[in-house]
């Protein structure tokens, strides 16, 4: 097959896509102290023996369907395309069990990916493994790479920044947000009540405006842990796709981390762009099409390069 | 269909599919199960050591709807174990087209929540050889549990948690927090009627990355929780979650005087807790140890006091 049969073939309407059975298996997963539970999707068709295993890592405390089952629907188009899938609930939530506290930017649950990717080699033993991570899940993503090796990622619209960075970040935004809806309904009114959580808002919103000049520098922006990583990604040459929107909070200080690296570096790094758009909240629904469209291309046309090469 | 590479390299895996948590007494099996050409997923929880149970119930669980499963998930998996644990096996499902079953998110309708509801107690009635079936109903799932109630006769308990009375206004409310929302972000913003208007002629409208269909929002528009409950005559509760305030709301003294004029008894329970107050924004999964034990005193109270034992083994 041609590249550009391939890409015909990519950027066709979905439903032309090669649809191929699959099967899907509910597994709990043994670690240290706890258990994950996900699912595997497992495809029935020609691709079946690449055995390349997409794991698909969520946002902190969003279940393994993801937002209007975005990881079901990726997951079950990636299997029709003959790809292994694995959409799974981080510790402590959904289904796994294990310490409630969820996860954030300085507490990554690094070591839940780890233990898929072991799960997942005893049990396939797969050629390739791609992670596609959102959010916390793309950091979640990226946080692996020193540890086990992967084929590709998909950085999905994450934060640069840690934890403090983000609330920062995104107070003014947010609490307005949330402070006008819960004044709309006096049943709502309790939350008023939580005066730490009000002061810890305030806060955040006075620092951001105190802070909004020095934020437009490159270098507090990115957080030294992520550029870091990033710089290691990029050294890896693990083929890697960015997607970000260009109302994401982070886009701005990504797309400039981005010209900062030589171009010749960035070969196996493609970076995208959705216009005029928040992928981070994937709201309205059309995004999560305009999303899993991109991640589908990419995949399909990226390893059946490599298929193609092989061959 | 299992082929070759299945049969010889997964070999095995469905025994993967469970988990025993010997310390708590605790057995779980993810699976899916046939409906009308769909396979729903299924997660049972039941307890590892039967020999305390005294009567055979067991809890079916119905989930909300749209956003607010990301706000509920964990406090739905705390619930089932918890009451797991105490002997009640508790069996919990996703509609077609929600969570990890298969279908389009369109053909998740009331009527075929409630068709699928009673293909679940079917599911969970063979693999747990069980007399009497009790329903959890969450939010919406509040309604499909008790309209599920006329359709089958096992059902003699019900726990609803927070259900919607009216869907039409809960809809609504959906509608406006989607406003707001645009407004927040600086956005173009409709109004309530406009977004109904869209909805009507181009059959769906998204709600905070949703798609909210015409057909449920039609099929739902005449209903409300205090004229559906005209035949339920069994036990149940009605759990009320506030923010501050104890006092029960007006929706909810009716429903319980219904049930009581079937024949039935209806408790309510007012739960203050601050932290559910159904944000759809930032929707925070919540875990609350008060509706749990709300529901487990209610069942010892209830439903496994020493006077009803000695009733079910006379029935």
């Amino acid at each position: 097959m041609t590249k550009n049969k391939l890409s015909s073939i990519c950027a066709a309407n979905n439903t032309e896509y090669p649809k191929i059975p699959r099967m899907e298996h509910p597994v709990f997963i043994q670690c240290a102290d706890y258990e994950l539970f996900g699912i595997l999707n497992v495809p029935n068709g020609v691709l079946r023996d690449e055995k390349t295993v997409v794991i698909l890592l969520n946002g902190t405390s969003i279940p393994r369907t993801h937002r209007n089952r975005l990881n079901v629907r990726l997951a079950r188009r990636l299997s029709e395309l003959g790809y292994f899938t694995f959409r799974f609930d981080y510790r402590g939530l959904g289904e796994s069990t294990g310490d409630a506290e969820a996860g954030n930017l300085d507490r990554l649950h690094t070591q839940d990916v780890i233990n898929i990717i072991d799960f997942l080699t005893d049990l396939i033993c797969p050629r390739r493994i791609i992670l596609v991570g959102t959010c916390f899940g793309a950091r979640t993503a990226l946080s692996v790479l020193p540890y086990r090796k992967f084929h590709g990622l998909v950085f999905i619209s994450a934060p640069t920044v840690n934890e403090k960075g983000r609330a920062i970040h995104t107070a003014s935004k947010r609490t307005f947000m949330q402070y006008l809806n819960k004044l709309r309904d006096w049943k709502k009114w309790g939350f008023f009540l939580d005066v730490n959580k009000f002061k810890r808002n305030l806060m955040h919103v006075i620092q951001k405006r105190k802070n909004s000049l020095s934020l437009l520098d490159v270098n507090s922006l990115i957080d030294d842990n992520v550029s870091n990583q990033l710089i290691y990604l990029i050294k890896s040459r693990t083929p890697s796709l960015i997607i970000y929107g260009t109302l994401d909070n982070y886009y701005e200080n990504m797309s400039r981390f981005i010209k900062t690296i030589e171009p010749k570096k960035l070969q196996n790094v493609e970076f995208e762009v959705v216009a005029g758009e928040d992928v981070h909240s994937f709201t309205p629904a059309y995004v999560q099409d305009i999303v899993i469209t991109k991640i589908l291309n990419w995949i399909t046309l990226k390893y059946s390069e490599q298929r193609i090469n092989n061959e | 269909m299992l082929n070759e590479f299945l049969e010889n390299e997964l070999f095995g895996i469905d025994r993967l599919a469970s988990r025993i948590d010997q310390k708590g007494n605790l057995y779980e099996k993810a699976f899916f199960f046939q409906h009308e050409g769909k396979r729903l997923f299924g997660i049972f929880h039941t307890p590892l050591n039967k020999d305390n149970i005294q009567h055979k119930i067991g809890i079916v669980m119905c989930q909300p709807y749209l956003i607010e499963p990301l706000i509920t998930q964990r406090l739905e998996v705390d619930m089932a174990r918890s009451l797991a644990q105490r002997g009640i096996p508790v069996f919990r499902f996703h509609y077609r087209g929600c969570g990890d079953s298969e279908g389009d998110f369109k053909d998740a309708t009331l009527s075929s929540q409630i068709s699928d509801t009673l293909r679940a107690i079917e599911v969970f009635a063979e693999q747990a050889c069980l007399d009497s079936i009790g329903l959890l109903g969450i939010r919406l799932g509040g309604m499909v549990a008790l309209m599920a109630t006329e359709m089958e006769k096992r059902i003699k308990y019900l726990v609803l948690c927070e259900p919607i009375i009216e869907p039409k206004s809960y809809f609504l409310e959906l509608l406006r927090t989607i406003r707001l929302s645009a407004l927040a972000n600086q956005q173009k913003t409709i109004s309530t009627e406009q977004m109904i208007e869209n909805l009507m002629s181009s059959g769906s409208v998204d709600v905070l990355g949703y798609p909210l269909y015409k057909e449920i929002f039609n099929e739902t528009e005449p209903l409300n929780l205090i004229q559906s409950t005209t035949n339920f005559s069994g036990k149940s509760l009605l759990i009320q979650i506030a923010a501050f305030s104890l006092k029960i709301r007006k929706e909810f003294q009716l429903i319980s005087e219904q049930i009581q004029r079937n024949g039935g008894s209806c408790d309510i329970k007012v739960i203050l807790e601050r932290k559910l107050v159904w944000d759809f924004i930032s929707h925070p999964p919540v875990r609350s140890e008060k509706i749990t034990d709300a529901i487990l005193q209610w069942y010892e109270e209830k439903i496994n006091s020493p006077s009803m034992k000695s009733s079910h083994k006379q029935v």
